[in-house]
């Protein structure tokens, strides 16, 4: 049997309506109105359309925690410029999306590394955060610590995460009682390379999720040159191009919890410098493709044929360079569509001078560098962009940027060290930088790194926690107060891997479809929240809701009625289904 | 038209009977306020002359002689000279001043002949060195000039000439720090001198440095905003901004320049950036239409038409641009592109093998830039140089560099740059 839960929030309180129940259940009838071109900011929303409304609460809302990168011992590693992730996920299947961040670590005086502990902050119905850290037994200094990837690796509902690092990396198996164990070489994850982000997918399509592991550069005590700051004298952290690029690996499931490295099977180069990983179905053709956003080396995508081999086609399908034919120091990454061809498009955040790059997706397996028509470049070059998502964060049917900056080395000469956060917004031509309130966070500048998404509050919009250096993690309360109607879809894969990467979800509506896509990585060292977002402007009406499987099925849905949180399992049966529904209350 | 109606055209059209007469009067009084006003300018250009002659020759009239030899005034420098000569006390003025005139008139090794005469005299070596020096860069024999040039500096540390000439000579070379060493000196000697930040401008722009670049275009338009190259200043300027991705600063630094084409192919570039295809196509237009082969916009034109997804028309211009620029790298990097976007897999393969094949060149042509630049006086470097700059079909640079090597070892023979096989140990079979 298909069941459909929903989860519906209006305003602060709960309300259970009997007519959704009844309303989601229909089956699919009404042929799907024609796409309308309707504008980007509708009328309602001019308002807000232009304002960057977020309010960081994390403190107010019980989050105290800060990365540390162990710069206080001087020795200025290329180490510390990493910095750390965050990851949004329901960890105790509350309904209440937790968060994770990583800690980073500390350098000594006679050149040893030791981690900081990581924080597992548990969310109280949306109203606070308490951490857990200690309770759920993850307070481990072993690793100085970067990215964190969630994914259910062993297909028991619960999530589990992956820590990665300067070293071995750290898998904590979700034991379901809100406690972890860290398994990661009696998984078969014996790795000691530097790795920064990860990203689960099913990658062999055997249903059970695989890992990737982007690894950095060869650095070392061992292996640690002076650099020379701008002042003589001063020594400053050394650019990528002073070590070699790492192999990165990919590990595949063995069904059984555990893990092989397959990182030759699946043909992976061995020259990038990874910093950002996206998981997702690129081509779509039913299976997951990776790209890598690698740190001035060329971008890799890897093209996946099914099995788990994977050809590497960045430059000939056009997202592994700049619009000159260069590569760039690449950090962030996410999937967009951000003008809404339902075509996927690849959005990549990189360094000062160099533009941060949207490869359009053109349709035919090709991507080009629109950057500069879209007028990211306007953005004159100032940033070095990390995390970064692209989310309709202002609600008003189409998807904004943002990105959270910070320079990494110590004395920088273009930009400073600390720069502002971004939010563009789109206008159906261009995206332009929306205003910041003076005194907001997006009005001060921060050594921004990790960045995740997801609606904690559950209020509809999207909020945003973003890890820095040193500094307080930011907890970004969307105040954009646009009461469209909204859904938030929730896929659970049955026959396709459990937490359904890959899938992609289509909304017909009366303006158009909009496409979604579950991913793994994405951001920098960071994992949003899996939940697919639609905001839908008042005069647009929903029609239906076509989820492609991973595992093949395509489940269609009468969209009409539907509002807020979706839950949606995979059909058991395969091929074309339609779909049955049911809410459930929290 | 009737009978009467062409009676009252003509009668309209003819004068009447005051009309000849008043008009004869009106010629006559026009011709005279000419005459007088003609007269008047005579008369005071020569009054002028008459009190520049009296003030030179109340001031110093050798000083005066060489003033005029610097404003090219040679016939009062020759009055000057014979009166040098009759008096038969100043001969060594003399033949200094012979030596500048020669100079001046482009005949350098006789100039050179007459300036080393004096070139111990007590009172005129510092003259006679600042222009020996001279006559030795525009002979291209830069060690000589700047020999010369430096012993004015040790007898007179300020001597702004001496800086100018000397950093004149560095450029050339290459060798740029002590380029910008004296064109720093310079500038600061003479604040009111526009030339010296517009060429520390144009060696920072060459080396990358856009932001150290871009501040000295803009002194060198505070100095002096009018200055006869206004355009091609503001256009470099522009250039560093569109580099420093301050493209609005760029458009506005353009503002008051005609639409030549390069000033028009940079504000396409800024319009483009800032997302505005629809100046940017205006500007583009307006290049074409002066120069149909120019790079930089066949290069934009084609980008644009990539992004509109008219990809068979991108292919034709990248194709043109590649055809009129061989050598260039973008043009060819955007061809593989746009080949690869319309399925031509083994074409795009092709161009982007070539253009892979000119990045590496230019990669080491940007390279030994760099250690031409912290090697002032290394030959072979600036001999690759050139050899590299030919084979970038770029000549104008390989002139630059060859004379560049030949000012430092005239003899010097092109040998491989770089680590040699030690010849006495190969065991690299």
């Amino acid at each position: 049997m298909i069941r459909l839960f929903f989860r519906v929030k209006k305003l602060a309180a709960w309300v259970v309506a009997a007519s959704m129940i009844a309303a989601g259940c229909r089956q699919q009838s009404s042929p799907i109105a024609p796409a309308a071109v309707v504008p980007h900011h509708s009328p309602d929303n001019a308002a807000t359309a232009n304002a960057c409304l977020f309010t960081d609460r994390a403190a107010s809302l019980g989050m105290e925690f800060t990365y540390v990168n162990g710069s206080e011992a001087n020795h200025c590693t290329i180490l510390e410029s990493m910095g750390g992730g965050v990851a949004w996920s329901d960890f105790d299947r509350d309904g209440w999306l937790d968060l994770i961040v990583t800690g980073g670590g500390k350098l000594t005086a006679d050149k040893s590394i030791s981690g900081c502990a990581s924080a597992l902050y548990r969310n109280l119905g949306g109203h606070g955060f308490s951490a857990v850290s200690r309770s759920a037994g993850i307070e481990s200094t072993a690793l100085y610590s970067h990215g964190v990837a969630i994914g259910d690796f062993d297909n028991d509902g619960f999530l589990d995460f992956l820590v990665t690092g300067y070293g071995q990396p750290q898998l904590w198996q979700n034991m379901g009682d809100g406690t972890f164990r860290e398994i990661a070489r009696s998984a078969g994850i014996a790795n000691s390379l530097w790795s920064t982000s990860a990203g689960w997918a099913d990658l062999n399509g055997d249903g059970n999720l695989d890992l990737y592991l982007a690894h950095y550069v060869n650095w070392s005590f061992q292996n640690h040159p002076f650099c020379q700051g701008t002042d003589a004298g001063d020594r400053d952290i050394c650019p990528p191009q002073t070590f070699e690029p790492l192999p990165h690996s990919v590990y595949y499931s063995q069904g059984d919890g555990a893990f092989r490295d397959s990182s030759s099977f699946a043909g992976l180069r061995a020259d990038g410098k990874g910093l950002g990983v996206l998981l997702c179905d690129i081509e779509p053709d039913g299976d997951v493709d990776i790209y890598v956003a690698n740190d001035t080396t060329e971008n890799f995508l890897y093209l996946n044929d099914g099995e788990g081999r994977f050809e590497e086609s960045g430059v000939s399908r056009g997202v592994a360079v700049d619009d000159n034919g260069l590569p760039n120091g690449s950090m962030g990454v996410d999937l967009c569509d951000f003008n809404r061809d339902g075509k996927p498009d690849i959005w990549v955040t990189n360094y000062e001078r160099e533009s941060f790059a949207m490869y359009r997706n053109e349709g035919n397996g090709q991507f080009l560098h629109v950057s500069q028509r879209l007028g990211i470049t306007n953005l004159a070059g100032l940033f070095v962009g990390f995390g970064t998502a692209c989310e309709d964060f202002d609600s008003d049917g189409d998807q904004d940027l943002m990105i959270a900056n910070g320079h990494v080395i110590k004395f920088p000469s273009i930009s400073p060290r600390r720069q502002l956060p971004l939010l563009l917004q789109y206008d159906g031509q261009r995206f332009e930088r929306a205003p910041s309130a003076s005194g907001s966070y997006f009005d001060e500048p921060h050594e921004g790194r990790g960045l995740a998404t997801a609606d904690y509050d559950s209020d509809g919009d999207l909020d945003v926690a973003i890890s820095h250096l040193n500094e307080p993690l930011a907890l970004l309360v969307n105040e954009f107060h646009v009461h469209n109607r909204w859904l938030s879809v929730v896929l659970i894969g049955t026959r396709s891997n459990r937490d359904a990467v890959g899938a992609r979800a289509e909304l017909k509506t009366s303006a158009g479809t909009l496409v979604r896509q579950v991913t793994g990585g994405g951001s920098y060292l960071s994992h949003s929240s899996r939940a697919l977002n639609f905001a839908l402007p008042d005069q647009v009406q929903p029609h239906s809701l076509v989820i492609h499987w991973p595992a093949g099925a395509v489940q269609k849905i009468d969209a009409s009625s539907l509002s807020g949180q979706v839950t949606l399992i995979e059909p058991v049966a395969t091929g074309s289904s339609s779909g049955f529904s049911r809410q459930v209350p929290r | 038209m009737t009978e009467a109606q062409l009676t009252e055209a003509r009668a309209s059209q003819a004068p009447t009977s005051s009309q000849p007469g008043s008009v004869r009067r009106g010629i006559s009084r026009s011709r005279w306020l000419l005459v007088v006003a003609a007269l008047s300018l005579f008369v005071a250009a020569a009054l002028f002359a008459l009190w520049c002659n009296f003030r030179d020759r109340q001031t110093d009239p050798f000083q005066a002689a060489l003033a005029a030899v610097d404003r090219e005034d040679l016939a009062v420098a020759r009055q000057y000279l014979a009166e040098l000569r009759s008096s038969g006390k100043h001969h060594s003025q003399a033949t200094l001043l012979r030596g500048a005139m020669l100079l001046k008139k482009g005949y350098y090794y006789p100039a050179l002949d007459e300036l080393q005469e004096v070139a111990d005299h007590a009172d005129l070596k510092i003259s006679a060195l600042k222009l020996i020096g001279q006559a030795w860069y525009h002979l291209g024999r830069h060690v000589e000039a700047q020999a010369a040039l430096h012993k004015v500096l040790r007898e007179e540390p300020n001597a702004v000439e001496a800086h100018r000439w000397l950093a004149a000579s560095y450029y050339d070379l290459g060798a740029n720090h002590d380029a910008l060493h004296h064109l720093k000196r310079t500038a600061d000697l003479d604040p009111s001198d526009h030339r010296p930040h517009r060429l520390l401008g144009l060696i920072y722009k060459d080396y990358e440095r856009y932001g150290d670049a871009a501040a000295c275009y803009e002194e060198s338009l505070r100095r002096k905003d009018g200055q006869p190259d206004w355009v091609d200043v503001r256009q470099e300027l522009a250039v560093c901004q569109q580099k420093l991705w301050r493209f609005r600063d760029a458009l506005a630094t353009l503002a008051p320049c005609p639409a030549t084409v390069e000033v028009s192919v940079v504000r396409a570039q800024c319009q483009h950036a800032l997302g505005d295809v629809p100046s940017a196509k205006e500007s583009l237009a307006a290049v074409l239409y002066q120069d149909q082969a120019n790079l930089d916009a066949l290069v934009l034109q084609g980008t644009i038409l990539l992004e509109e997804g008219k990809t068979p028309a991108a292919v034709d211009v990248f194709r043109r641009a590649t055809q009129a620029h061989p050598k260039d790298y973008l043009a060819h990097f955007k061809l593989a592109q746009a080949y690869t976007q319309l399925g031509q897999q083994d074409r795009g393969n092709a161009e982007q093998k070539l253009a892979d094949q000119i990045r590496e060149v230019r990669k080491e042509f940007a390279d030994l830039h760099q250690v031409a630049w912290d090697r002032p006086h290394d030959v072979q470097v600036r001999l690759r140089l050139a050899a590299l700059a030919k084979e970038l079909d770029r000549p104008d640079l390989a002139d630059v560099w060859l004379r560049s090597a030949a000012a430092l070892q005239p003899l010097a023979t092109p040998k491989p740059y770089g680590p040699q096989p030690d010849a006495t140990n190969r065991n690299d079979k």
